[in-house]
């Protein structure tokens, strides 16, 4: 009975691939929690910083700063935030696929455009359609985000004073519910730091060296921004294998019943064939006058 | 304004972890990169650049004390925003270990010649003296009125 062992074969197949599925499930429901955690933190954080950066708007040393008056260079930089792993529907792909139109979009205008990412998918997926990865930066530990995102923030501010690159671009996947999460494209830099009202007056003092203030203030800024869009796109992330491996569970559910049906159909049909080869022997047996005897 | 507002400074204090200090308080005086700095309600538009220390906060005549490490302040309109990486209360500071943790800084500080070691120590060193600070006073405190 080769095909009935072959049932039996593929029905274990399924059940362990449904455990380590299970457990996939529970991992991400449990660093779904710690994230969501950081993004609860993340969001007022920069929602705050928001507001410090907004109330200089306009103010003379703001608008005349170099992080809101960039270099004509023609260059752009993307850091694109992707996920390590697989296995989470179609996350990495929506968010490398967003930043890819964008990306394209600025190269059609003239531009060159140097693309790091944060997270190997993206890396893949943007290597595949032959672009230049200039560097990878490993997906930080959920612990340090923030520390991360400020060394991030330092990073872009040292190659931003450089003065040849114009404008920098942030992609990360906005997270609004469970089964729904958004691909951002963000501008970083330069700031839009002119009044938002030509007729207003911003009187806002600072209390020494004004450049040193808004050095680092953007930093803190892009510090939070950064901060924030690590968390946001970590909570999509655990929340869409969440999702996937719970579509999957249920999946190898339904694939299990229909197999456990055909296997047991399978087993009855050779349980029937060999009681008829038995009742056809002992008729032939009985009609040759042995089993009479 | 209602009488519940009229008069003070909305504070707000913002770290990475969390919305520390939202409240309506009579005066803060901050550790600015020039010193120390207050704040009483009715300031001119003023953005600042803190260093590590203790911020004072006087409400209703009682005076709290929360060490900041660094970070930025702005006051307009009476409300004071304060964007830090990180602010303590005394009551959540291990005074012993802020008081190991400067032995250990300072004495490391005489053996290393590595300047961003040297930078990181010093660093480290004056958490741990804002640390032993903010614990050095009582933790309620009323002024005389």
């Amino acid at each position: 009975m080769a095909s009935l062992k072959h049932f039996k074969r593929r029905m274990t197949t399924v059940a362990t691939t449904q455990q380590v599925m299970k457990a996939m499930n529970m991992v991400a429901a449990a660093k779904l929690a710690r994230v969501k955690g950081q993004l609860d933190a993340a969001r007022p954080f920069y929602e705050g910083m928001e507001e410090l950066l907004g109330n200089l708007k306009g103010s003379q040393a703001a608008a005349q700063s170099i992080y809101a008056n960039p270099p004509q260079a023609n260059r752009c930089a993307y850091i694109v935030i992707s996920g390590d792993k697989g296995l989470c529907g179609s996350y990495n792909n929506n968010i490398a696929a967003a930043a890819l139109e964008h990306i394209q979009a600025r190269e059609g205008e003239g531009k060159s455009t140097r693309i790091v990412t944060v997270g190997l998918k993206a890396r893949e997926f943007l290597v595949r359609r032959q672009k230049e990865i200039a560097q990878v930066w490993a997906y930080p530990n959920d612990a340090n985000f923030f520390e991360e995102a400020r060394s991030i923030s330092a990073r872009l501010v040292s190659i931003y004073g450089n003065r040849n690159i114009d404008e920098v671009y942030l992609a990360y996947t906005r997270f609004d519910s469970m089964l729904s999460y958004t691909p951002q494209v963000v501008r970083l830099l330069p700031l839009s730091l002119a009044a938002e009202h030509s007729n207003s007056y911003n009187w806002m003092s600072y209390d020494n060296e004004t450049d040193r203030f808004l050095d680092r203030a953007v930093r803190y800024y892009l510090a939070a921004v950064i901060y924030r869009s690590l968390a946001e796109a970590s909570v999509c992330e655990q929340a869409a294998r969440m999702v996937q491996m719970d579509s999957a569970v249920s999946n190898a559910e339904e694939i299990l019943l229909g197999l456990g049906r055909s296997y047991n159909r399978k087993r009855q049909a050779a349980i029937t064939q060999e009681i008829n080869e038995i009742v056809s022997s002992l008729t032939i047996t009985s009609q040759s006058g042995i089993a009479s005897r | 304004m209602d009488s519940e507002t009229a008069g003070k400074i909305h504070l707000r204090v913002y770290t990475p972890q969390q919305l520390k200090v939202d409240e309506n308080v009579d005066m803060v005086i901050l550790q600015s990169s020039q010193g120390p700095t207050g704040i009483l309600p009715g300031h001119m538009p003023l953005s600042l650049m803190l260093q590590y220390g203790v911020a004072r906060i006087v409400h209703n005549n009682e005076e709290r004390r929360l060490a900041i490490y660094g970070g930025l302040a702005q006051i307009q309109s009476n409300q004071l925003l304060v964007i830090t990486s990180e602010a303590e209360w005394p009551e959540e500071i291990d005074l012993s270990l802020a008081e190991s943790q400067r032995a250990e800084a300072e004495s490391s500080l005489r053996l290393q010649t590595d300047s961003v070691e040297v930078q990181r120590t010093q660093v480290a060193l004056r958490r741990s003296l804002v640390q032993i600070e903010v614990c050095s006073y009582p933790i309620v405190n009323r002024p005389p009125k």
